[in-house]
This record gives structure tokens, C-alpha cells and sequence, in this order.
């Protein structure tokens, strides 16, 4: 049975659950997110650090670390050209996966210093995914080398393509990357937190290249980032993740100005915004992401929640439909309810 | 590369002449008389007198060493005390015999221990690993000459294959060959277990790097994964454990030349030493010092080769 | 995963640690114990047992001269043992001080001591210790301080590297600044911080003291015989390898597995340091 898809999306993750699996113990890092990607969009996976989201993106890509991780349920619909791919059923280290990864899906990483092979020069390292994917010959695949260069924004790329990762900055090293990541035209991009070890204004000039290159060439993008500021840029839609699961989602616009969720809220009341009033205080969310409820049926983020209610410590609410494309997993949603 | 020869070069000069130094001193304070030594104990005063003027002994001890010195830098080691040929002659059929012991035991080595490390870092936790580790640690415990025994009860005395001892007919290349069989196995598997660990271990840690996930990220298959992007970064540890190794495999050479009788360096060595032989004894301690000197030497040119941010600056 | 739990309770729960620790005090009872256990002299002459196979009589066989091989590997432990334990103990205290020392005071000191200790380890290990023993003439003591010579330079290189490093940390800086003494320096700052390193080193190099002290007997120019080593053992059984092997595998057993044993421990000891080697 071939898995369908429906034709607007590029990618559908249903139910997605992945655990660190040791002997017959198994802890649960991603318990059940779906979400999906539609074509040309951009959406954002939003959570702080050890929510499950690098490992989401991670498992689309085939890359998990296995063992211990594991994909344990769920499903991953990826569309490449015409044909519709269950990832989660792919044997990742196959011949099919192999083929899918760096052309109808591919990654930047978060670290560019490390990300780049020492050994090889950088030309070589672009050449070589083109080469694997398009079965062009070596000087065809130079020329498009040099060409997704130029695309990146690099100067003189004929001599960067010869020299070594370690003689770029690492503003120009992301850029490789993004060139790398890019240049067999892949369906669905995946960013782990491409800006993050950049300095601030080569992180802004790497979030225009990254947008403007998905969009001229028609590659949906999957962004990873625990930056609001990042994510009120790039976004069209947002998911904000809390302990592996997805607890929030919608467009953009909704989310920063109509956020429902206690744990969205908190992160927005935490960055400074340029409406904010002068002098006004940034509230912290209290606790940390390791304060658990006792009760292991309650709602994860009860202990830290400014919001929460009796029910709140009984069980865990189901996602609530606020609007046709906003939902929140929080029983303040629950009808009857302020 | 060309300047980086020369500043190494450079660097290397003070360390030979400690080196000379040491061993010039070392044979000064040996017990015994060289004249008396070569001429045996029976022999008349007036003829160890005027053998030590001849030898220049009675020379203040400064001049001697500039002596000794200068004869190095022209290739000319003196004459051995005890059978009165040409150090420099001794040493020039001792030291091929030597080199070619250590270079087809570094050869065994590496042709085996690089590809038994990768396979036992790729299938780590796995009995291949499990094996491999055992071999490596059996490999590291076992000293030359024990192994060397082995061998030899095994592949020339039970099932005799290969000859026992001698180190074959000069010009006759092939029985050469078959002679130097046993001592390089010896060697080479004692290398080999070096080798085997230290490609290991690098393997492992190159694989958790973030430039093998880039790597897999591009659909490529694992073989290349291993072999193009994490087996090149492994070549710098692997490149200063062989000079730290080619010196216990000089060192083990000694022992091995012993038990095969080879007639390398190290027999020289040791009959040297038996025969209070301090002319020879000390030019062969210079030339051991000296392959040592120019294997670290060669590491340090290698690691400009192997990795691209050493060789730019 | 485990960094909460102490370094030795995790040597402990590694088996071949245990195997290794073992195997270690076995070998050091059986040796310490040789008087007092049930074997034959190791020194007496049996004209008419000479080079007996395996026997209940003789578990090992006996050798061309009619010895217990198995009385003689026992004893032969205590040689191989006290020579390889001391001159690494001397070695390791006179390597590590010397080390420091250059890695601290810089200057003449440092180019002085470094230049020495490197051109020593400019000669393989076995070929400086025959030109010493050369010099010295056979013997125990003579053998441990050639041992001690060939090793020691290896320990200042160790120590050096250390002593520099932990230089640089502030809390030496700190401690420089309110002038304490060097002594004390070196005791509350340096030698703790650079102990477990060197403790591992050692440990694996009293296999290679075992290795050079059997190769220098084996040689013939190491404790000098009847007294038993087991290089002098395997050296005479080379001799009669085709029609008595155990004369020659007896003696190379016991070096081999010495030296296994302390390879293991050493190995965990490093792989609970520093876990980065994999083992």
C-alpha cells in the first residue's frame, strides 16, 4: 500500500513518537506530534532546548542516532516529485532512504565550525551530493558548485570552492552549508538552528538567504529555533513543542497576537519586544523544563504553569481547536471555560 | 613544504650533538680500557702505551670529542677494536638488513591493522570488535622475543615453512626474502595490534563528529562515509603513533635479530658490547639515535601531508 | 551517565579491571609466598631429570640442567617483579618532580632538563639500557637503576606537559600570588591535579620495565645467572626449543600474562579518567 498524501502538503507527521530505547526500557523523547508542512511554506519548530525538536527533524532526515533512539510509532509522509515516501517505515540506512536524503530532503546544521569536513576543500564537498543525486559529470557539477555559491552570497567562489572549511568564517561556512543543502533543489529543507552560533548581523543576513532561496526555488522549509525573534521573521505557521509534545500551533500572526497557550504566552512575556514598554520587566516562565507533575497522567507543563486548575493535575488535555488553523493543548480552551 | 623541511632540519641540529654528546661521555665513563681491550690483558705496558697514542687517548678529552666529531660529519667511524675493519664498513651491511626488517614490519602493520581498526570501530560492541580487541591487547602484552619464539616453534620447527634462522644467502633476493618471512611477522604483528588500537579509537571518535553527519546527510553510502570523510581525519593520530612505534619496533628489531640471527644492527650491537668493542658500540648507538631522530622528523612532515590546516600555515 | 558515581566503584564494575586486579595480586602472593609454598629448590641440579616433560612430579617439565621449570617461573617472578615495580616507582617520583620542576620555573632549568630528557628518549628504550648496562656491569640493583635511568625521562615528558597546562589555570596564578611556597605549590596544586595521568602511564609502562628487564636477561647482561629471570629462562630454552619447548613457553606464559594483567588494569583506570580513548 502506497501512502497518500494530500496534494497541497509536503510533508504530514502523524503521531510521531521516537524513544531512547535500552533493553526492554524505553523513554519516550517525542510522544505523538503531529504537524504538517504545505508546499512553498515555512513553518517553525519552536521549544527550548530538549523538547524533541532537533531530534523530530533528525528522524525525517534518516539520521537518528540508533541505537539507542528509535522511531516507535507514527508516521512521516514525505511527497519527492510524484511518489509519497512513509519515512518512519524506511529502513534509514537503505538503499531507498539514501536516495531521498540531500535530494528530496536535506539539513543545515546548527554548528558550521564543525559541520564541514577539515579534509576535503569546499567545492569538493558541494560537488560530491551533487554528483551523488543528478548524474552530472564532474565540470557540470562544478559549474552548478559554483553557481549555488554565488546563490549564497559568496564572493569570488571559484577561489572559496578551493580552499579549506577552516580558511572561512563561520557566516561563510553556514553559507556553504545552506549551498550544500540546496543544490539538488530538495522538496523540503531542514534548519536546525542555522543562526544560532552565528553573530547577530550575520545571523540576519543568513535568515534572508535562507528564505529567499527556499522560496525562489520552491522548497518547503522546516525552521528549528528556540528564537521568537527568528521565527517572527521567517515563519508563515509555528508549532511550539514542551517536552516532546506539540502544545500549540498556528499562523504566525495568531501566535504572537493571540497566543492561548500558558506555555506560549510565558515565552513571549520572556523576550523583550520592540512594543514592549521601555523599562517594563521580562517575565521568566518559573521552574525549569525538568520540573515534572507527580501525577505522570497530568498535563506536563502543570508545575510550571501560572494558569493551571484542578483538572490540570488529573489528566492531560487533548489539542483544542481554537480556530480552523490554531490549536492549543490546554483545558483553558475547553467550552464552558473563561 | 620546502622551508618547513629546512626549519625542521634546523630544529633537529641541537638535539643530535646532546645526543652525540651523551653517548661520547657515556662510552668515556665504561669501565675498562679500550687499549688494554683490544690488545687482551697479557699484553705489555709499553704496547698499550703507544696502542693509546695511536688511538689518541692520552689526548686531552675536549680534542678527542672534536676528533670524534669531525670523523662523524666525513663518515669516518674509526676502526673497530676488535676486529680492526672499518666501523662505517660494518654498519653499511648491518643497517640494510635492519631497515628492511622494520620497513616490512611497519608495512605488515599498517596493511592490516588499518582495515581490522576501521572494521572494529564500525562494528563496535559486535564479536569482530570484541575479537579485535583481544588481538590488540594479546598484540600490546606480548613482548618481541616471546612472539618470536612462538613463531618460530610453530612455522619452523613443527610445520617448518619458513627457515629458522640466518638472514639468507647475499644476492640471493628470494632467499633473503623467505629468510626475513618470520622476523616481520613478528614485528609486523606486534605493530599490527598498535595500529589496530589507535585506528580504533579515532575511528570512533571521528564518527561522532558533526562533519560525518553532513556527510550522511548527503545520501551517500556508509562504505564512503567511513573510507572518504572519517578515515582521512583519522591519519594524524595514526601518523604520530607510527613514530612513536617505529622506536619500540627499532627496539624490538634487537631482540628479533638475536632469536633469527639476522645480521643486522642489533647483533652488532650486542657483540659490540660483549667485546667491549666502545669504537663500534658507539657509532652504532649514533646511528640507532639517528633513525630515531629522522623518524620523528618524518611524523612531523606527514602531519602537514595529512591535514590541510597544519600544512597552510 | 555514571559521573556521579566515584572513579573506583566504575573500575570495579568493569570486568576486565577485575580480571587484571586479580590476576595481579595472584601473581604478587604466588611470588611473595614462593618460600613457603611446596616447590623444589629452583637452584638444585637434578643430573639424572634433566629436561623431563610435564609431569605430576614437575607440573612444567624440568630444564637441561634437571630445575623445576615451575619453582624457577614462581621465583622468577620476584625478580621480574622487584625490578620492574621499583625502578618504575623511582622513575615515576624522580620523572614527575624533574617534570614539574621544568614545566614550572621555565627557564634554564626548563631547557636544561627537557634537553636531556629528550635526546635520552631519542634512543629506543632497549638499546639505552644495553649502553648502561654496558657501563654498569650485571646485577639487580644495577638492572633497576638502568631501568630507572631509561624510564624516568618518559615520566618528565608526561609531567611537563601536565605541570604547563595546569600552570596556566588561575588557581595556581592565585596561589603564586599570595608567594606560597613552591613545596607547597607542588603538593596542594600540581601533583594532585596531575596524579591520575600519571598513575595510568605507570601502570601501563611496568610492562614495558618487564619487557626491557627480560630482554637485557634474555641478553645476558641482566641479572646475571644461576639466579632465575624469566628472560635468562627463555634465553637457555632457545636453545633446546625443537625437543624442550616448555622450558622456553613456560617462562614466556608468565611474562605474557603479566603484562596482560597490568595492561587491563591500566587500560580501565584510563578508560575511567578519560573516557574519550573507548579502550
Amino acid at each position: 500500500m502506497t501512502p497518500t498524501l494530500h496534494e497541497d502538503l509536503q510533508l504530514q507527521v502523524r503521531d510521531l513518537e521516537i524513544a531512547v530505547v535500552s533493553g526492554a526500557e524505553r523513554k519516550p523523547v517525542v510522544k505523538g506530534i503531529s504537524f504538517d508542512i504545505r508546499r512553498n511554506e515555512t513553518v517553525c519548530l519552536v521549544g527550548e532546548s530538549g523538547c524533541g525538536k532537533s531530534v523530530t527533524a533528525l528522524a525525517v532526515m534518516g539520521l537518528l542516532q540508533t541505537p539507542p533512539m528509535r522511531i516507535v510509532g507514527g508516521e512521516i509522509l514525505l511527497r519527492a516529485g510524484e511518489e509519497v515516501f512513509d519515512l518512519a517505515r524506511l529502513d534509514p540506512r537503505g538503499r531507498a532512504f539514501r536516495r531521498l536524503r540531500g535530494a528530496a530532503v536535506s539539513m543545515i546544521f546548527q554548528e558550521p565550525m564543525t559541520s564541514l569536513n577539515p579534509v576535503h576543500r569546499n567545492g569538493a564537498q558541494i560537488v560530491e551530493v551533487i554528483r551523488r543525486h543528478t548524474g552530472l559529470g564532474r565540470r557540470a557539477a562544478w559549474q552548478r558548485m559554483l553557481e549555488m555559491l554565488r546563490l549564497v552570497g559568496i564572493p569570488s567562489p571559484e577561489v572559496r570552492a578551493r580552499q579549506y572549511p577552516h580558511e572561512l568564517s563561520g557566516g561563510m561556512r553556514q553559507r556553504v552549508m545552506i549551498a550544500l543543502a540546496l543544490a539538488c533543489r530538495p522538496g523540503l529543507l531542514l534548519a536546525d538552528e542555522p543562526t544560532t552560533a552565528l553573530d547577530v548581523t550575520t545571523q540576519a543576513q543568513i535568515l534572508t538567504q535562507i528564505r529567499e532561496l527556499s522560496r525562489s526555488s520552491r522548497t518547503s522549509t522546516l525552521f528549528i529555533t528556540h528564537d521568537l525573534g527568528v521565527v517572527a521573521q521567517i515563519a508563515d505557521r509555528v508549532h511550539v513543542m514542551y517536552l516532546g509534545e506539540v502544545v500549540e500551533s498556528g499562523p504566525v500572526r495568531e501566535i504572537f497576537h493571540r497566543p492561548r497557550h500558558p506555555y506560549t504566552r510565558g515565552l513571549l512575556a520572556s523576550v523583550p519586544s520592540i512594543e514592549s514598554e521601555p523599562f517594563s520587566r521580562l517575565t521568566p516562565i518559573r521552574g525549569t523544563v525538568a520540573d515534572l507533575p507527580e501525577n505522570p497522567a497530568a498535563c506536563p507543563f502543570e508545575p510550571r504553569c501560572e494558569s493551571g486548575f484542578g483538572l490540570c493535575r488529573g489528566r492531560t488535555p487533548p489539542l483544542f481547536e481554537v480556530s480552523t488553523s490554531h490549536r492549543s493543548k490546554c483545558w483553558l480552551e475547553q467550552e464552558g471555560r473563561p | 613544504m620546502l622551508e618547513l623541511i629546512i626549519r625542521r632540519t634546523l630544529n633537529v641540529i641541537p638535539i643530535c650533538l646532546v645526543v652525540f654528546t651523551i653517548v661520547f661521555c657515556l662510552m668515556r665513563i665504561a669501565p675498562g680500557d679500550p687499549a688494554t681491550a683490544m690488545l687482551g690483558d697479557y699484553a705489555s705496558a709499553e704496547a698499550v702505551q703507544s696502542l693509546r697514542q695511536e688511538m689518541g687517548l692520552d689526548r686531552p678529552l675536549w680534542s678527542q670529542y672534536l676528533d670524534s666529531l669531525r670523523g662523524l660529519l666525513h663518515g669516518d667511524l674509526g676502526r673497530s677494536l676488535s676486529s680492526g675493519a672499518p666501523v662505517s664498513d660494518q654498519i653499511a651491511s648491518a643497517l640494510p638488513e635492519t631497515l628492511a626488517l622494520a620497513a616490512s614490519s611497519l608495512a605488515i602493520g599498517l596493511l592490516l591493522g588499518v582495515p581490522l581498526g576501521i572494521v572494529t570501530a564500525v562494528r563496535r560492541g559486535r564479536p569482530v570488535d570484541h575479537a579485535g580487541r583481544l588481538f590488540s591487547l594479546s598484540g600490546l602484552s606480548i613482548p618481541s622475543f616471546v612472539l618470536g619464539i612462538l613463531l618460530m616453534l610453530l612455522f619452523a620447527i613443527d610445520v617448518p615453512i619458513f627457515p629458522a634462522i640466518g638472514g639468507g644467502r647475499s644476492g640471493d633476493l628470494s632467499d633473503q626474502l623467505l629468510h626475513l618471512a618470520l622476523p616481520s611477522l613478528t614485528l609486523g604483528l606486534i605493530m599490527m595490534a598498535y595500529v589496530t588500537r589507535v585506528m580504533r579509537t579515532s575511528m570512533l571518535n571521528v564518527l561522532q563528529e558533526d562533519y560525518i553527519r553532513t556527510a550522511r546527510s548527503k545520501g551517500i553510502g556508509e562504505l564512503r562515509v567511513v573510507l572518504r570523510h572519517a578515515l582521512p581525519n583519522c591519519l594524524v593520530p595514526l601518523v604520530s603513533l607510527c613514530a612513536i612505534n617505529v622506536i619500540v619496533l627499532i627496539s624490538s628489531s634487537v631482540m628479533v635479530e638475536i632469536i633469527f640471527s639476522r645480521p643486522g644492527l642489533g647483533r652488532l650491537l650486542i657483540s659490540a658490547m660483549r667485546q667491549r668493542d666502545y669504537v663500534s658500540l658507539q657509532s652504532v648507538l649514533v646511528v640507532y639515535a639517528g633513525i630515531v631522530i629522522l623518524v620523528n622528523m618524518t611524523a612531523d612532515l606527514l602531519y602537514g601531508v595529512v591535514n590541510p590546516r597544519i600544512r597552510s600555515r | 551517565m555514571s559521573g556521579r558515581r566515584s572513579g573506583g566503584a566504575r573500575l570495579l564494575a568493569s570486568p576486565s579491571a577485575l580480571i587484571g586486579l586479580a590476576g595481579i595480586a595472584a601473581i604478587v602472593l604466588l611470588a611473595a609466598l614462593a618460600p613457603l609454598l611446596p616447590l623444589s629448590d629452583p637452584l638444585a641440579q637434578q643430573p639424572y631429570g634433566t629436561l623431563a616433560g610435564p609431569s605430576l612430579a614437575s607440573w612444567l617439565g624440568t630444564d637441561n640442567q634437571g630445575r623445576d621449570v615451575l619453582s624457577r617461573v614462581i621465583f622468577g617472578a620476584q625478580t621480574s617483579l622487584l625490578i620492574s615495580l621499583v625502578s618504575i616507582g623511582l622513575a615515576m617520583v624522580l620523572g614527575t618532580l624533574l617534570g614539574v620542576v621544568a614545566g614550572y620555573y621555565r627557564g634554564y632549568a626548563e631547557v636544561a632538563i627537557m634537553r636531556v630528557a629528550d635526546s635520552l628518549m631519542a634512543f629506543p628504550s632497549l638499546i639505552l639500557g644495553v649502553a648502561i648496562m654496558a657501563i654498569l656491569g650485571s646485577g639487580t640493583e644495577k638492572v633497576i637503576l638502568c631501568l630507572t635511568i631509561v624510564m624516568t625521562p618518559r615520566f618528565v615528558r608526561i609531567a611537563y606537559g601536565s605541570a604547563m597546562a595546569v600552570r596556566v589555570k588561575e588557581y595556581i596564578e592565585a596561589a603564586q600570588a599570595v608567594s606560597a611556597p613552591f613545596h607547597r605549590i607542588l603538593a596542594v596544586h600540581i601533583v594532585p591535579n596531575i596524579f591520575s595521568e600519571i598513575l595510568v602511564v605507570a601502570i601501563l609502562w611496568i610492562g614495558t620495565a618487564i619487557q626491557v628487564e627480560a630482554s637485557l636477561s634474555f641478553i645476558g647482561i641482566g641479572v646475571s645467572p644461576p639466579t632465575p629471570t624469566w628472560g635468562n629462562m627463555i634465553k637457555s630454552g632457545l636453545d633446546y626449543l625443537p625437543i624442550a619447548p616448555w622450558m622456553a613457553l613456560a617462562p614466556s606464559a608468565a611474562i605474557f600474562l603479566t603484562i596482560v594483567f597490568f595492561n587491563l588494569v591500566g587500560d580501565s583506570i584510563r578508560d575511567v579518567v578519560d573516557p574519550r580513548h573507548y579502550g
